[in-house]
């Protein structure tokens, strides 16, 4: 097993000139599922891996994605959103053709991918054992239209697999929450959970779909749900994952601590990586209905992060 | 005697809070550090006794911009001002971040422009406007970038490590010439210390660390260290503290056999810490308490948890043990042969023995350095074939034979 | 030297404490501490969790009361907490890809090593009631550690405490999900030393296992009973009950069961033992909701509600803890019962009055003007012939108390003007039946009225119009600011909820718009309507929302007083929860119900069921 060693943000412009061993991509309902695909040099990626939603297969922005792809020489794999397993066998049968190198380097395009899925790959790629790995992430922002997100509903509170965290006798219970832009599911979550504390992670203003005023009606409406608020960076993985260490060192003597984003899927990237340092922390996520009406365009900004694992120990 | 110790302050960008950050950036960041730090020395005073020295080992600014030596200025004051504090008792020395980057950064290779450039980038910590160019004295920022601070009951040689610095260097490790040890020795040489405890402060290492992360190598110990140890060992210095590396670490250590001398690495008051560390370190402020003359006490070390904005005993998931005890000197063996004759007075037999039994009537056994105490257990395991272990706030050994 | 300057407090300590000092003892809390299987029914903030946690052993240690102590001083009965946490639901849900005997297989070995962490701390507990010398505590503590850890982790040495054992658990529990992680990846079963095989047993024989060592280690009596308290069985799934109910049907010794979950949570009575479960002979249920003790009293100590706040205020707000009710809230204008004055009838010299006679001579007593203004033609005509009459008697019982308040309610929203602030929701009887008898929403409307009169917001302000009072603590106009804000939280509270996305609050919506129309967009006959009555042609997507709607408190159930702790199912008569009548400006008081068939909004409800 790896060792998660470093998160970084980078800039696009750092990853245009690697030569990567493995792209993993996932074509989806959304236009900007090929964006990412479109900004680099697809032919510098030794194996692509596509992935695509069992679900959504006659979408029409779908097929556009899939042709796209397709075209590249890549045609998608298909899998439920509900599962990742499908994915591990695809990796392996890569991972055996990889060239002798000491260091991997993979791009993994995280845009349209379900949570499972992305989870799923962090966690194969830090259960190898052979050689050092560099994750390249990347993440095409989208332009929101503010209305769609006031109505969501899901079915289920679950933890990510392998992201259970340990259960321990500590009788309090901390939850991390990414609020997101619905208040009232922030308070119908935590009515589910039941935390003992809450602290509200809000994305501080660079976020388009906040504006300071939708900022303070959230935090009314939620004014007694949550105990203390903290801003990041919406765009900063490397800031988000610093304060979610943080925390967690900070609370895990005395509570059981739960992580679930509401909001963008940084967010939930930087609760798997902290659980990958913090074992006994838990990584929860909504089973949601997925609404493909919505399709998500590119606003044209790309975030990147650089993951580094190592064989070396890192005591903590 | 109480010594507050913050070091590595880095305001500007890099600081955590925005109370220490003088730019745009700032406002994404905490606003509680500091306030909840002021509250933190008002609780500690309350119950303890004033604190009689400050001590900041360097890197107060990230830039060395005016604005930041400002936005220092408001924060020191705000300190000085809790601790009923006057600004003589302040012990600070530069670092390699307390120089005027702006000067430096646009060095070329040509040696000419490169002196004229170095010796310019103390203009912005030696502006008067601000409290941090007195406190750093000339002496510091010139040759031979060494003062003494004499007081009633402490003195303090400080030393500006950073002198050499320049952008072009690989990695900013410190430097003292030789010359300038010869320098302090003259300087010790005329000190009058009686029972004074002795406190070298500097901004850089005085020994080589470990590696503090697989992808991190460790090049910021002090050229010539050897001869410094040496000479603060045959002056029977007690402590040195020091800053730089944001990883901290206490110490005690015998460079020449003769005295021991104990090291507190600070960590960093607020600077971010970076995700390689993250959750292992935290951002701290340390108190050193010294009880018996002439150098016994404990290093409580304080560490912000910023869920709950604010300051909490440090766990060694902050990167150092609350209480870190010093000036018990006494050899393990030494200890050993003693607890054994408790442990035989108490008889194997028992099927729990507690440590504090064990130790009962030898002296100064609350002032024994951990690494020390960790020694003592083993060895107490291993002399008797007992298992270890803790219950509560007890630690005892059981008998495996039972 | 004072070290605790930074400590954290011992939150886990804290905590208890805080719960104990505040618990209230009530019966349902007597009718637990017997040796019976017992799960606890309760809406959303009854207090089932209070109820169960008080009952285990390092809480009912603290309690100050004859009973408890004398349970622990005799070791009666040992409580061990086992919370099903999120993270614990979590982890059984994820795993969409086992088959039913590999569910059940992690199921128990989840359950196993929860129980014995909450074993563990029981221990803890019982240690530190049993034994007041700190080193003969110690010396016990490892003996009985050091045969635990024999039975639990043969293989494992080096393990002398308790935290020893935790620490031990938690690292099987992480290797364990390793591994489980690895066999998903490769999809191989690797040959090495199994994990935690204790575990894996039967469900609670490890359980089992601690308790008779614990038991014989600190001579525990042969009467003693165990409770095994398992919190929030609801969020298990009805496979999980079919193996709880199991080992409740089966004889378990001196171990009993005591589980909490929401009304029509207990998914299921089969068991895995080819005999489904006898409620009352295996098990019987505790419904815990609309417990009168809750409601108003006019004597303060006769009334749990008081104590509730009395301890509350007496551990954090001193200054107001000895106020009563009264004091605070002062006297109920809708609630309370009222003279109403029928001079200008009586004194009238008529023998017969007329409808003109009577609408001249009430001009100046507001209620009967308001009756005349108000009610709706048959009422009025029946009123009428009563006062031309001065049957005074009749018209008092028949409408007079009924109506009055109804009739001012009717009147106030009727003539309010936009910023005019009312003082409808005020006074200790409207204060208190707000609260719907259910702590969690009593405790709210406490720490929110306290936090209005020391916030200094708010001006004291001068009696309602219609009675002359002693100012209350917390003047009138505030009250009512405060109820009329929590009641408008509690409806937004679950404008989104699980399985139904906005369904429940469009249901509750178009309920409370149903009642508020009732009152104030028609003439009044003799009363509200508070309840809606379900007959068994309901469909099953619409009986889930009444099952969601009690769980959260926001209807209950009418309660056949022969049989209070079995719950309507598929029928019944429901009222709605008075902590939403200043929402939709009704009374907080029963009255009369309609079929939910005729409310109109209701046929039209778009309900995104998804389960």
């Amino acid at each position: 097993m790896l060792n998660l060693i470093s998160v970084r943000n980078i800039a696009i412009s750092e990853i245009k000139d690697i030569a990567f061993d493995i792209g993993i991509f996932a074509s989806g309902y959304e236009s900007r599922a090929t964006f990412v695909a479109k900004s680099i040099d697809f032919e510098q990626i030794h194996y692509p891996l596509v992935l695509g939603f069992k679900e959504f297969e006659h979408n029409p922005v779908r097929k556009q994605n899939d042709l796209f792809y397709s075209e590249k020489g890549s045609k998608a794999v298909l899998i439920s959103s509900a599962e990742e397993k499908g994915i591990y066998s695809e990796l392996i049968t890569i991972f055996t053709k990889l060239d002798d190198t000491a260091t991997v380097r993979i791009l993994v395009d995280y845009t349209s991918m379900a949570r499972l899925w992305y989870s799923g790959i962090l966690n194969f790629l830090r259960f190898q054992q052979e050689k050092d790995i560099e994750v390249y992430l990347t993440y095409s922002i989208g332009i929101y239209e503010k209305a769609k997100f006031l109505d969501y509903t899901y079915s289920e509170i679950s933890s990510l697999p392998s992201h259970e965290g340990s259960l321990s006798a500590n009788v309090r219970t901390l939850l991390v929450l990414g609020v997101g832009y619905s208040p009232y599911l922030v308070k119908a979550v935590i009515e589910d959970i039941e935390p003992n504390s809450t602290l509200g992670i809000i994305a501080s203003s660079l976020d388009p779909n906040y504006s300071p005023n939708n900022m303070s009606d959230i935090k009314t409406i939620l004014k007694g749900d949550i105990n203390h608020w903290v801003k990041c960076p919406i765009q900063d993985l490397e800031y988000i994952f610093r304060t979610y260490a943080e925390i967690v060192s900070n609370n895990i003597y005395k509570r059981d601590i739960l992580f679930l984003s509401l909001g963008p899927k940084i967010f939930t990237i930087a609760s798997i990586l902290i659980s990958q340092r913090f074992e006994s922390v838990t990584c929860l996520y909504l089973k949601q209905p997925k609404n493909p009406s919505i399709n998500i365009q590119p606003s044209g900004q790309i975030v990147c992060n650089k993951i580094l694992y190592l064989k070396n120990k890192v005591k903590f | 005697m109480k010594i507050l110790v913050i070091s590595d302050l880095h305001i500007g960008v890099r600081a955590r809070t925005k109370e220490l950050c003088p730019y745009p950036e700032g406002n994404s960041k905490d606003d509680k550090q500091v306030s909840s730090f002021l509250r933190a020395l008002k609780i500690y005073q309350d119950s303890n006794g004033n604190i009689d020295y400050l001590v900041i080992p360097g890197d107060v600014t990230h830039q060395s911009n005016l604005v930041e030596y400002d936005c220092g200025e408001v924060f020191l004051r705000k300190v000085l001002s809790e601790l009923h504090m006057e600004d003589t008792k302040v012990i600070f020395v530069p670092g390699n971040h307390d120089v005027d980057w702006s000067v430096l950064n646009g060095s070329t290779i040509q040696e000419n422009e490169r002196e004229l450039r170095k010796r310019h980038k103390y203009n912005t910590l030696k502006d008067p406007e601000h409290i941090f160019s007195r406190l750093s004295s000339s002496a510091l920022v010139a040759e031979p970038y060494i003062e003494k601070w004499e007081f009633n009951d402490v003195v303090y040689f400080g030393f500006n490590s950073s002198w050499h610095d320049d952008p072009l260097q690989k990695s900013h490790y410190g430097l003292i010439e030789l010359s300038q040890v010869a320098k302090l020795r003259e300087m010790l040489e005329l000190t009058v210390f009686e029972d004074k405890l002795k406190v070298f402060v500097v901004h850089h290492h005085v020994y080589q660390y470990t590696n503090p992360h697989p992808t991190w190598r460790e090049f910021s110990c002090i050229q010539n260290a050897q001869a410094l140890l040496d000479l603060l060992s045959e002056f029977d210095f007690h402590f040195v503290i020091h800053g730089h590396r944001h990883v901290p670490f206490f110490s005690v250590i015998n460079p020449n056999g003769t005295s021991t001398i104990n090291i507190l690495c600070s960590g960093s008051y607020s600077c971010e810490v970076p995700s390689e560390i993250a959750g292992a370190v935290g951002n701290l402020f340390h108190i050193i308490e010294v009880n018996e003359k002439p150098c016994k006490g404990k290093v409580l070390s304080f560490a912000y948890d910023p869920t709950l904005y604010e300051w909490i005993e440090s766990r060694d998931n902050h990167g150092i043990y609350f209480i870190n005890p010093f000036g018990n000197e006494t050899p393990v063996e030494k200890i050993l042969d003693q607890c054994s004759q408790n442990i035989e007075r108490i008889g194997l037999g028992e099927k729990v023995i507690f440590f504090d039994n064990v130790v009962s009537g030898i002296a100064d056994m609350e002032y024994l350095p951990n690494t020390k105490q960790e020694k003592l257990l083993k060895d107490i395991e291993d002399r008797y074939n007992l298992s270890r272990g803790t219950v509560g706030n007890r630690i005892i050994f059981v008998n495996e034979q039972e | 030297m004072n070290r605790n300057l930074f400590a954290l407090h011992n939150a886990r300590y804290l905590l208890k404490r805080e719960l104990v000092d505040t618990f209230v003892v009530t019966h349902s809390f007597e009718r637990l501490l017997s040796p019976k299987n017992q799960i606890i029914i309760g809406s959303r903030g009854s207090g089932k969790t209070a109820l169960l946690k008080v009952l285990s052993h390092d809480h009912l240690s603290l309690l100050e009361n004859v009973i408890a102590k004398d349970i622990i001083l005799n070791k009666t009965y040992i409580g061990i907490h086992i919370s099903t946490k999120t993270k614990f639901v979590g982890g059984l849900k994820n795993k969409d890809w086992q088959n039913d005997q590999e569910k059940e297989y992690h199921f128990r070995w989840l359950m196993n090593i929860a129980s014995c962490i909450a074993l563990l701390e029981t221990f803890r507990s019982c240690l530190s009631a049993y034994i007041e010398v700190d080193e003969e505590r110690v010396v016990k503590e490892v003996e009985i550690v050091r045969n635990l850890s024999r039975t639990w982790f043969p293989e494992a040495t080096k393990i002398v405490s308790i935290d020893d054992i935790l620490l031990e658990l938690e690292r099987i529990v992480t290797l364990r999900s390793k591994r489980n992680l690895e066999k998903k990846i490769y999809n191989i079963v690797r040959d090495e030393e199994p994990i935690g095989l204790t575990f894996e047993l039967d469900l609670y024989d490890p359980l089992i296992d601690g308790i008779k060592i614990i038991s014989r280690g600190l001579q525990f009596p042969d009467y003693t009973s165990w409770f095994v308290c398992i919190d929030e069985i609801e969020m298990l799934d009805e496979f999980h009950h079919r193996i709880l109910n199991s080992y409740m049907r089966a004889n378990m010794g001196n171990i009993f069961f005591k589980f909490t979950t929401l009304p029509y949570c207990h998914y299921t009575l089969e068991t895995n033992l080819n005999v489904p479960l006898d409620i009352r002979h295996d098990v019987e249920y505790v419904y815990i909701d609309q417990d009168v003790s809750f409601g108003y009293r006019a004597i303060p100590n006769n009334s749990n509600a008081y104590k509730l706040f009395k301890k509350r205020a007496q551990l954090s707000k001193p200054e107001f803890a000895d106020y009563t009710f009264q004091d605070l809230f002062g006297k109920s204008y809708l609630l309370d019962n009222k003279m109403i004055s029928y001079d200008e009838i009586l004194n009238s010299n008529k023998k017969k009055l007329t409808l003109a006679n009577i609408e001249e001579l009430v001009i100046g007593n507001e209620t009967l003007s308001l009756f005349l203004k108000h009610t709706n033609e048959a009422t009025k005509r029946r009123g009428v012939e009563l006062l031309a009459s001065k049957e005074i008697g009749k018209f008092g019982n028949q409408f007079g108390r009924k109506l009055r308040a109804l009739l001012y309610l009717k009147e106030y929203e009727a003539t309010r003007t936009g910023k005019s602030n009312m003082e409808l929701y005020c006074g200790a009887k409207t204060v208190i039946n707000v609260g719907d008898a259910n702590p969690r929403k009593l405790i709210d409307i406490f720490s929110e009225m306290l936090s209005v009169v020391e916030s200094g917001k708010y001006n004291k302000q001068k009696s309602p119009i219609h009675i002359e009072l002693p100012q209350p603590v917390i003047s009138y106009s505030n009250q009512n600011m405060v109820l009329t804000s929590i009641s408008e939280r509690e409806l937004n509270r679950y404008r989104i909820e699980k399985n139904f996305g906005t369904g429940l609050h469009e249901f509750i919506l178009s309920i409370g718009n149903f009642m508020y129309d009732h009152i104030h967009n028609n003439k009044l006959n003799l009363e509200q309507i508070s309840s809606i009555e379900i007959t068994n042609t309901i469909g099953d997507i619409e009986w889930k929302l009444i099952e969601r709607a009690v769980q959260r408190g926001l209807i209950y159930p009418n309660i056949n007083s022969q049989n209070p702790d079995y719950m309507p199912t598929m029928e019944g008569v429901f009222h709605l929860a008075f902590i939403l009548s200043p929402r939709f400006k009704l009374l907080p008081r029963k009255g009369d119900s309609r079929r939910l068939s005729s409310i109109p909004n209701f046929q039209q409800l778009s309900i995104n069921f998804d389960a």
